[in-house]
């Protein structure tokens, strides 16, 4: 029987620390972002590929060529700010109404967390309805609570943040959650030694020791922030966004199908800097040392 | 013994609350709208939704059944190719280093971004274009999640497989695969959810006729407030259903733990 | 006696560390008989456990020769021919205690019934017969390793390598489990060779035909104590005056360097 050592073996036994010459860190970046790279290229080679042996029109798969090429593209027949611009300018409008979102959402969320942690039988309650909640397809709901609201005189923004702010508090509240409880026995025994208050325990031990678990959260709850800004801008009359782009662009589609494309890379690019800005946090926040598995 | 008595005190235990918060928060809601007077076309009192729902049960449940359809069967061939492309990272590491990042970035992109085009590329009115939305929303948490799995088996798990010079399929087939079952179900989970969602709002960028997400969005825009409700109730419902089955799964399938 | 189980021949092991090369083994020369109980004692670092791993081809030596039952270590990993018991258990956790035991025999092919005798008789010999159907989660440390080593067991391995088996029990359940694994290997027709890393004194005489005694950086075999208390040995053994007198004479080994 042919046999040769288990490749996942290596990868899991202990590695050398890596030794901290900046060169060596920076080969270990390149080294992880060359098979990222790679698969990069493989996708957009695929993509022109498949219209050559394919022969999909541009009108349903344009070149990539054509899609940089509408970015640089002036809007408004030719008077407008170039499309680039334009999408930048929706995509911080987006941005900002996802973290609008999710600070609000984050604060309710760690808010109920801290409330469950001290009264169980409110957790026993509302629990179910915290997790039903998310059943509930509330990006159904978000078009209603925008009309809704506006109607009532609140802005625009208002109306959007709440949408975003609902999808945030779920992870937030469940990660946070279970963080708190992570404290193990002995190190509240510990505390309990010290004739600590439930106000140090909390400050001192349940809370740091929960970090790890509610950056897991806050990241789900990132991309769903935005997902939630990109739903509320979709009902007609919002002027700005992501989400009013790509419902513009997928109207004008048989004029300008590039467009399209354009909007959900603004999408794309607000979610995942999002994501990645809660992602540094945490690499900051809690440490290299805790952050295993991304 | 005294397991079984326990047992089912338990379970009213777990019953009870939520049933009195359930009465709570319909009743405040109820009291809410009506002593507010909160007009209808804003927010419909629980009583109305219901109401609204029992005049055409039949017709609501209909299109609901052709929008949760939509969703199961995009998230089967979701989470099926989500599983198959974990375990091809697994089996080649290469792969694993290219693809799982990009995976994890995916999923902080907005999928429903993606619908409109899915839609002009497979006919928005189709059924196909929505369960494409649903493949695509349910393909990267399954793969980060069930390649977590694949990889969770911790040095010792395998230096015992290696010590019985176990083959590759053995290592998959009997450590990597059962080790990988509770990453699944946290990922069939999030699935459920995200599937019954991503139907709906895969048809608000327009679709058939009988579904829920278009009858949402034209009763809501025509302010026939009560009726989108008693649609979301109907969504909600097959929504929970289908959570609720793979919580089922999960525990005859996770009997040990 | 005829040849050797067990020959290390001027064994190094060098590990590559961030901190420059890590000499963990230094020119080991050491002969196994046949169906010897051998432990291997010293402080952290000493390599004992690098030792053990080489046996078990889970480590490759830097320099120097080891054979087993006159092979190379890879060949023997794939012909099975030892059983291994780590410090933790190591029992898959989706599978009963049957199961685990079975696990082995599984990987090698052997048929079900086959196996399901197997595992009975195993069970029964570590006093497990009534937990067949337990998952491990519900065993006591204790039973856990004992189930483990009815897996190590269960193929008929002609080697057993223990990496520390009773370090994380406590000192009156573990001299239980000494009695134990000697009436087990006592009790079979052939004595299985076996190599029992250890950080107790008083363990590594009680068990051991010989105690190789072991000290660190560079790691070095720092003498050989060979144990002359009778077989079978009993609870008794360890108020035998020359048990002390052993166990002094390896705790000096071990003052040494």
């Amino acid at each position: 029987m042919a046999e040769k050592p288990l490749p996942s073996l290596q990868r899991i036994t202990p590695a050398a620390p890596a030794s901290a010459t900046p060169g060596a860190s920076l080969r270990a970046a390149v080294r992880r972002s060359l098979p990222v790279a790679g698969v990069i290229v493989t996708l957009l080679i695929a993509w022109e590929a498949s219209k050559l042996a394919f022969g999909i029109s541009d009108q349903r798969l344009p070149h990539l060529g054509a899609i940089i090429e509408v970015m640089f593209t002036r809007t408004q027949g030719g008077t407008g700010n170039i499309l680039l611009a334009q999408m930048l300018l929706n995509a911080w409008s987006t941005f900002q109404v996802a973290l609008g979102g999710f600070l609000l959402g984050g604060m309710l969320g760690f808010g109920l967390a801290v409330l469950f942690m001290q009264l169980p039988m409110l957790e026993r309650g509302l629990m179910p309805y915290v997790i039903g909640s998310q059943t509930v397809p509330i990006l159904a709901i978000a078009p209603m609570v925008v009309v809704g609201l506006g109607r009532m005189g609140a802005p625009s923004w208002a109306a959007k943040i709440t949408v975003a702010a609902y999808l945030t508090f779920f992870p937030v509240t469940i990660g946070m959650l279970r963080g708190l409880r992570a404290a193990s026995p002995m190190s509240l025994d510990l505390m309990r030694s010290y004739a600590a208050s439930p106000a140090q325990i909390f400050w001192r031990l349940r809370l740091p020791n929960s970090l790890p678990y509610l950056f897991t959260s806050l990241k789900v709850a990132a991309s769903a922030s935005v997902i939630g800004a990109i739903v509320a801008e979709l009902p007609a009359g919002a002027r700005e966004g992501v989400g009013m782009m790509i419902l513009n662009a997928a109207q004008s589609y048989n004029s300008r199908p590039p467009a399209l494309y354009v909007a959900i890379l603004a999408a794309s690019l607000v979610g995942v800097t999002f994501y990645g800005m809660v992602a540094l946090a945490e690499r900051l926040i809690v440490g290299s040392q805790r952050t295993n598995g991304g | 013994m005294v397991a079984i008595p326990q047992s089912t005190f338990k379970i009213q235990h777990a019953f009870i609350p939520p049933l009195i918060a359930f009465i709570l928060a319909v009743g405040s809601w109820e009291v809410l709208v009506r002593g507010l007077g909160i007009p209808l076309y804003l927010l419909p009192a629980p009583s109305q939704v219901v109401a609204t729902f029992l005049e055409r049960p039949a017709y609501l449940l209909g299109i609901g059944v052709a929008t949760f359809s939509n969703a199961l069967v995009g998230s089967l061939i979701g989470c099926s190719l989500g599983c198959l492309v974990a375990a091809v990272c697994v089996r080649w590491p290469l792969v694993a280093d290219g693809l799982v990042p990009l995976a994890v970035a995916a999923s902080a992109v907005p999928i429903i971004a993606l619908s409109p085009l899915l839609g002009i590329w497979l006919g928005s009115i189709s059924p196909a274009s929505k369960v494409a939305v649903v493949v695509v929303m349910t393909f990267f948490p399954t793969l980060v999640n069930v390649y977590r799995g694949l990889i969770s088996p911790r040095a010792d798990t395998l230096m015992l497989m290696h010590s019985y010079a176990a083959s590759q399929r053995d290592i998959f087939l009997k450590l990597r695969t059962p080790a990988a079952l509770p990453f699944l179900f946290n990922a069939l989970r999030i699935c459920a959810t995200l599937s019954m969602i991503g139907a709906v709002v895969a048809e608000f960028f327009g679709g058939p006729q009988n579904a829920l997400g278009v009858y949402i969005k034209t009763e809501a825009g025509i302010l026939h407030t009560s009726e989108a409700w008693s649609a979301i109730l109907v969504a909600c419902l097959f929504g929970l259903l289908f959570y609720l089955a793979i919580v089922l799964v999960e525990r005859r399938a996770l009997r040990w733990k | 006696m005829s040849a050797p189980m067990i020959e290390f021949d001027r064994v190094s092991k060098i590990y590559q560390s961030g901190g420059g090369p890590v000499n963990a083994l230094h020119d080991v020369s050491l002969s196994i008989a046949a169906g010897e109980f051998i432990a291997l004692i010293g402080p952290s670092g000493c390599g004992k456990s690098t030792l053990m791993r080489l046996v078990g081809d889970l480590e490759q030596p830097s320099a120097g020769g080891l054979r087993v039952r006159g092979k190379t270590a890879h060949q023997a990993r794939l012909d099975r021919d030892y059983g291994i018991v780590f410090q933790s258990p190591v029992l898959y956790e989706w599978r009963s205690i049957r199961k685990n035991v079975e696990l082995p025999l599984e990987i090698m092919g052997q048929p079900g019934p086959q196996r399901h005798a197997r595992a009975s008789e195993l069970l029964r010999l570590v006093g497990l017969s009534d937990f067949g159907d337990a998952y491990p989660h519900q065993l006591s440390g204790g039973m856990q390793q004992r189930a483990a080593i009815a897996r190590a067991l269960s193929f008929e391995p002609a080697i057993l390598l223990m990496d520390e088996p009773f370090g994380a029990l406590d000192e009156i359940t573990r001299e239980r489990m000494q009695l134990e694994l000697l009436s087990i290997w006592d009790g079979g027709p052939q004595r299985t060779t076996v190599i029992f890393v250890t950080h107790s004194i008083p363990e590594a005489v009680f068990l051991a035909d010989r105690v190789v005694v072991m000290s660190p950086r560079p790691g070095r075999v720092e003498r050989l104590v060979t144990v002359d208390l009778p077989r079978p040995r009993s609870f008794e053994t360890r108020e035998d005056p020359r048990f002390f007198a052993l166990v002094t004479e390896v705790r000096e080994g071990l003052r040494e360097h």
